[in-house]
């Protein structure tokens, strides 16, 4: 895609900001492909929230800059390709979007501003452990106690929960009532008492998610968002809304530069990798379906800007998106092969010398980062309930 | 497939191609085109003329309509849903697109009102046996015999190459590094045209040349300055062939769907059975991408920057090959036996795209230069 020259320095002035204001330890334990410990997060935020570039992508009353579609795809792209870290989805693609759409004034008011701000963290409390890919099975449950809820069951697979301010849930709200109409949406504190949160180690050796537990939570019936049963709606939209998002282009951009910088750091039977033949196909085939990818990305953002909504085929972008993120993950494992065995080196500390060298840095994390993206076709509907959506809504199957 | 992008010619392109194919272009049309000893009805050509399609690689100074390669690729999408046998990419993009972005005012003027009217074809003759698709692997020569130039060697391959009015024949210039683009007349002497016919029902030749005597050249330069030239003629045709096959793939695929969710086993149609369907999503899904990335790269080739031309013209051969791979080995085993058979309509598609998995240069051979553009500069993260 060529730049429109408006297009060109707009991306230059994204750079240049993020060259002269990303803290310099965030963007190496970026690039060494570590987790940014919770507190440098809120940092960096309140950084991109003072110079308006942390909800760019919001309606402009609520802090957002208006900004087109392509406008905000170089944002994404360039955050990528300078080493800041990806921004959470949950805070600023979901939660917030949902309240503007749904929420009331007053939970609007309370929320969107510290949303905005940076320094207010959410959880999704959607997954049970009997209801994973079949969310509509879930079973905690909040019940009527004078004006308030009492809140029971437990969530799982909730990412960030250890860290979050505030939980957003699915409940069941009525017992009676068929799988997907007996469901409310709520916003819980997670400072309320009743709340316990186990962190569950993953393959990969990091603490991203954990179960959340609740024991007779009580929560305001103010904090419901929309109608008592109407939760199952709200939910959907936001699922869609999601789906759109989770192409993940930047993302994919990013590994490809991650493969690229191997390609000229790492040598193998004496040649660098970039003169490898099994390389260059391997790296060929994926770029390929990654430019693919943004081609068919592009249709449904071009759908999006006539106002048309996504539609169920958009669920071909996460079908597509979260494999080939996998794809740049196995590479860079292949890429790197004995030297990516030795036991992740996890932690959030930079090196103690400073004398790691770029390509260990990368090595340290690759088995772990390859590990954690098994998760992108699991999580946000599996790869088969993608199928499926696609079969039934698209295919009329 | 409406894609609201498309601006409205190329949209009005589209339907008057999908029109024309449900109207004019049925089984017995096709077996009448495929019967025809040069694989093209001079009444279908002219009608290709009437609809202005042949006018579109021409600028309008020269008394074409200017079409871009975006609108080339619509109507040949449109053509390929229909397995059109007659050679409008061949002749059309890439015979007529040369003489358009090649040759001097002097030589087009000659050609170009034949062309228009539907009267004269043009082929390119670029391909060697034992090259593939490399068109920069020329061992044809030319040496000058008088005012006139006298080629020697062999092509191979010529895509729409039967009774066509001028052959398009690459070749290097005796002692010098010089390359031309040289007219040939069938009939001239010295040229012998065997006809190759391949297994999806296309007509191609093949040149045999023995002091054969040119009418003339569309180009004679340095190899730097006129294969790049000749390479991006060839990626415009390959990737109106891309277009072509997207719409090939998709109604194979559409047949397949219709198939399946009529046919019946263990008492309920195949397609109600989920592992059935995830398949057809998958195909369903990677012929979109396909699709999309095509449309895409047309648009980068029609565009100025050329650094990118090379980058997007092989990502989309890579996908459109691979995807039609899939489509045509799964569509068979979707069907069962029924799609083995020569007789039922699925056949032919499979073996267009059989066929169309190899032209213009297969995968690996696209792999390669796509992995060029990134790793064999200084490797650099900027996309």
């Amino acid at each position: 895609m060529t730049d429109t020259p408006t297009l060109d320095e707009f991306r230059v002035r994204i750079r240049t900001f993020l060259q002269q204001h990303l803290p310099p330890d965030i963007r190496d334990t970026v690039q060494r492909g570590q987790l940014v410990p919770r507190e440098r997060m809120v940092a960096w935020q309140v950084i991109l929230a003072q110079a308006g570039y942390l909800v760019p992508h919001w309606p402009q009353q609520w802090g957002g800059q208006g900004w087109s579609v392509q406008q905000q795809m170089v944002y994404d792209e360039e955050i990528c390709t300078q080493g800041a870290p990806e921004l959470s989805a949950i805070n600023f693609d979901m939660i917030g979007p949902i309240l503007m759409r749904f929420g009331s004034p007053a939970q609007q008011a309370r929320f969107l501003g510290a949303i905005a701000s940076g320094r207010q963290s959410w959880c999704q409390g959607y997954s049970e452990p009997q209801a994973g890919s079949d969310l509509a099975s879930l079973s905690t449950r909040a019940e009527h106690h004078g004006d308030h809820y009492l809140v029971n069951g437990s969530k799982i697979w909730t990412s960030g929960a250890q860290h979050a301010d505030w939980i957003f849930c699915l409940v069941r709200t009525d017992r009676e009532a068929r799988a997907q109409q007996g469901i409310s949406f709520l916003l819980i504190d997670m400072a309320s008492p009743g709340i316990t949160v186990r962190p569950i180690v993953g393959i990969h050796g990091w603490a991203v998610f954990n179960q959340v537990f609740f024991d007779d939570v009580p929560v305001p019936l103010e904090n419901r968002v929309g109608e008592e049963n109407q939760g199952w709606t709200i939910a959907k939209s936001l699922l869609e809304f999601e789906r759109l998002k989770l192409a993940r282009i930047g993302e994919n951009k990013r590994r490809r530069a991650r493969v690229l910088e191997l390609a000229g750091l790492r040598r193998e039977a004496g040649q660098p990798l970039a003169e490898r033949p099994w390389f260059r196909l391997r790296f060929a085939g994926l770029d390929a379906r990654l430019l693919a990818l943004e081609a068919n990305a592009a249709r449904f953002i071009r759908r999006a800007q006539a106002g048309q909504g996504a539609g169920a085929e958009v669920s071909m972008l996460k079908l597509r998106g979260s494999r080939l993120l996998q794809e740049w993950e196995d590479l860079i494992v292949d890429a790197l092969g004995p030297d990516a065995l030795a036991v992740a080196d996890n932690s959030d500390a930079p090196a103690p010398d400073g004398t790691q060298s770029a390509l260990s840095a990368i090595a340290a994390t690759a088995s772990s980062r390859r590990f954690l993206s098994r998760g992108f076709t699991i999580a946000g509907g599996s790869s088969e309930v993608q199928h499926n959506i696609l079969a039934k809504q698209v295919l009329g199957l | 497939m409406n894609d609201m992008h498309m601006d409205d010619t190329r949209q009005m392109l589209a339907d008057s191609a999908r029109t024309y194919v449900a109207r004019a272009y049925d089984a017995g049309t096709r077996s009448a085109s495929l019967d025809h000893p040069h694989a093209c009805a001079p009444q279908r050509w002219q009608e290709f003329a009437d609809m202005g399609w042949l006018a579109l690689p021409f600028s309008e100074p020269d008394g074409g309509l200017g079409g871009s390669l975006a609108d080339l690729c619509a109507v040949a999408e449109e053509l390929g849903t229909a397995l059109v046998v007659e050679p409008f990419v061949p002749c059309v993009v890439l015979g007529a697109g040369l003489l358009a972005d090649l040759a001097p005012e002097a030589v087009r003027a000659s050609w170009v009102p034949g062309i228009l009217q539907g009267r004269q074809r043009l082929a390119f003759a670029g391909w060697e046996p034992g090259s593939g698709f490399d068109v920069a692997a020329i061992r044809c020569t030319a040496h000058p015999d008088g005012p006139r130039m006298r080629l020697q060697g062999d092509k191979c391959l010529v895509p729409g190459g039967a009774g066509v009015d001028g052959y398009l024949v690459s070749a290097r210039l005796q002692g010098s590094d010089d390359v031309g683009v040289f007219l040939l007349g069938p009939g001239t002497s010295g040229l012998k045209v065997t006809p190759q016919a391949l297994y999806d029902g296309q007509l191609t030749v093949a040149l045999a040349m023995q002091e054969a005597q040119a009418d003339g050249a569309l180009m004679i330069g340095t190899a730097a300055a006129v294969l790049p030239r000749l390479q991006q003629a060839v990626d415009r045709a390959m990737l109106a062939h891309c277009a072509e096959t997207v719409g090939s793939m998709q109604r194979a695929f559409d047949i397949t769907l219709d198939y399946l969710k009529t046919r019946k086993q263990f008492g309920r149609v195949i397609a109600a059975n989920q592992v059935v369907q995830h398949r057809l999503v998958d195909l369903y899904v990677e012929i979109a991408e396909a699709r999309a990335i095509t449309h895409a790269a047309a648009e980068v080739l029609d565009g100025a920057d050329r650094a990118l031309h090379r980058r997007h013209s092989a990502a989309a051969r890579i996908c459109v090959a691979r995807t039609a791979r899939h489509v045509w080995e799964e569509c068979v085993q979707l069907h069962g036996a029924i799609g083995m058979t020569q007789e039922y309509v699925l056949g032919q598609y499979v073996k267009r795209l059989a066929v169309a998995c190899t032209l213009y240069g297969g995968v690996e051979d696209h792999l390669e230069i796509l992995a060029a553009q990134s790793l064999d500069s200084a490797p650099s993260t900027n996309y």
